[in-house]
């Protein structure tokens, strides 16, 4: 029991690390391409940037689960392994209907 | 999209995310109506720009939470499966919804929250830091009473229906949602209101994930009025947390309420016109 929370602790540190990894990256790439947005108007540098702090921003959650499943893997703790699979099913059919019907009404 | 706009919508990001840390919710249930009613932006535009500021939130709350072992991964990760599904169906189905059902919902969702931030009673379920937590249950250190305390998870069921309404309620209105599942977690189901609330500010990230690709791929998420949300609202969270130290929040809640309940009135209006 007590391994077992000082596992779940040792994720939870990591997982802040991601997540803060995730948003900071996210917020320099917004803010770079806000920057030059307002000075140059849109152009390709812009665009780039921007679309990499928003794909970044929604990618840490969706990383942050593929994370806790490998560390459930490696508790083998069956139950949670099960669950995080399903929480990334589904997180896995939202992204394959965006890429289906890009632009889609 | 102007410059003027986009500057709006930054300061719109920071006011909405500096009242969200100070009220312990999240900013899109002041952003959403802000952007929309306020600044004239499509609903869904509104939605897609509030969903991904939520991300943003919870990925930025939840790294700064991690290492005191409020956030409970497990019942986390369970709930998530409800209400990624939620946000899920929501995403999928919204299209189909009239402007004014969407309207009458955001109106009715504004005005439940305005009641609960008022009324939210605190209920304490700490137990000894030796008992048995189940599967489910989670150990902290309680700075209130100073010592470690656990708590057992009850009745699942209603946490996971909640968490399935608070994710269909993101996935359709562009909230975060966890003011609407939080306090029946610390009422009903046996959890501390800390570790409801890190735990909850965990999961909508994973929630607005589940609807957000969607909104994306048709187009609804302008990036110049994003980038600016989503900065005012990291900016604006930690002026709001910096200043939530030093202020008790009491009157800043009626007010917000009143605030809210005005928002709620707004919707109406707009639904029946």
């Amino acid at each position: 029991m007590r391994t077992a929370n000082e596992a779940l602790l040792r994720l939870e540190m990591r997982l802040g690390r991601l997540l803060q990894t995730g948003v900071i990256s996210s917020a320099v790439c917004l803010a770079a391409g806000l920057l030059y947005w307002m000075m140059r108007g849109a152009s390709p540098a812009s665009d780039t940037a921007l679309t990499l702090g928003l794909i970044l921003l929604m990618a840490t959650p969706i990383v942050r689960v593929l994370v806790s499943l490998i560390a459930y893997i490696r508790m083998r703790d069956w139950f949670f392994v099960a669950t995080t699979v399903m929480v990334f099913v589904l997180l896995a059919v939202t992204i394959a209907l965006a890429l289906m019907k890009p632009g889609a009404a | 999209m102007s410059l003027l706009l986009v500057a709006g919508v930054a300061v719109a990001g920071a006011v909405a995310g500096g009242l969200g840390s100070l009220l312990g919710i999240g900013g899109g249930v002041f952003l959403v109506p802000f952007l929309n009613a306020g600044l004239g932006t499509d609903f869904e535009i509104a939605r897609a720009v509030s969903l991904m500021t939520v991300i943003a939130t919870s990925s930025a709350v939840s790294a700064g939470a991690a290492g005191r072992n409020t956030i409970n991964l497990r019942l986390g990760m369970v709930l998530e499966v409800a209400s990624a599904a939620g946000g899920l169906a929501a995403g999928i189905t919204v299209e189909r919804l009239s402007p004014g059902t969407l309207y009458l919902t955001f109106a009715i969702v504004t005005a439940v929250i305005a009641v609960l931030m008022v009324t939210r009673l605190e209920k304490r379920n700490v137990l000894d830091a030796h008992t048995d937590t189940g599967v489910l249950g989670g150990r902290y250190y309680d700075a209130e009473s100073g010592r470690d305390v656990a708590y057992r998870v009850k009745r699942l069921p209603l946490a996971l229906a909640a968490s399935t309404i608070a994710g269909a309620v993101s996935g359709a209105l562009g909230i975060g949602g966890g003011i609407l599942k939080v306090p029946i977690l610390n009422a009903w189901c046996g959890v501390p209101l800390r570790p409801a609330a890190a735990t909850s500010a965990l999961m909508i990230g994973v929630t607005a994930a589940a609807s957000l690709p969607l909104f994306y791929a048709r187009g609804q998420v302008d990036p110049p009025t994003t980038a600016a949300a989503v900065l005012g609202v990291l900016a604006g969270s930690r002026a709001g947390l910096w200043f939530g130290g030093r202020a008790r929040a009491k009157w800043l809640k009626a007010l917000m309420a009143l605030v809210l309940a005005a928002v709620s009135l707004l919707y109406f209006r707009k639904a029946l016109m």
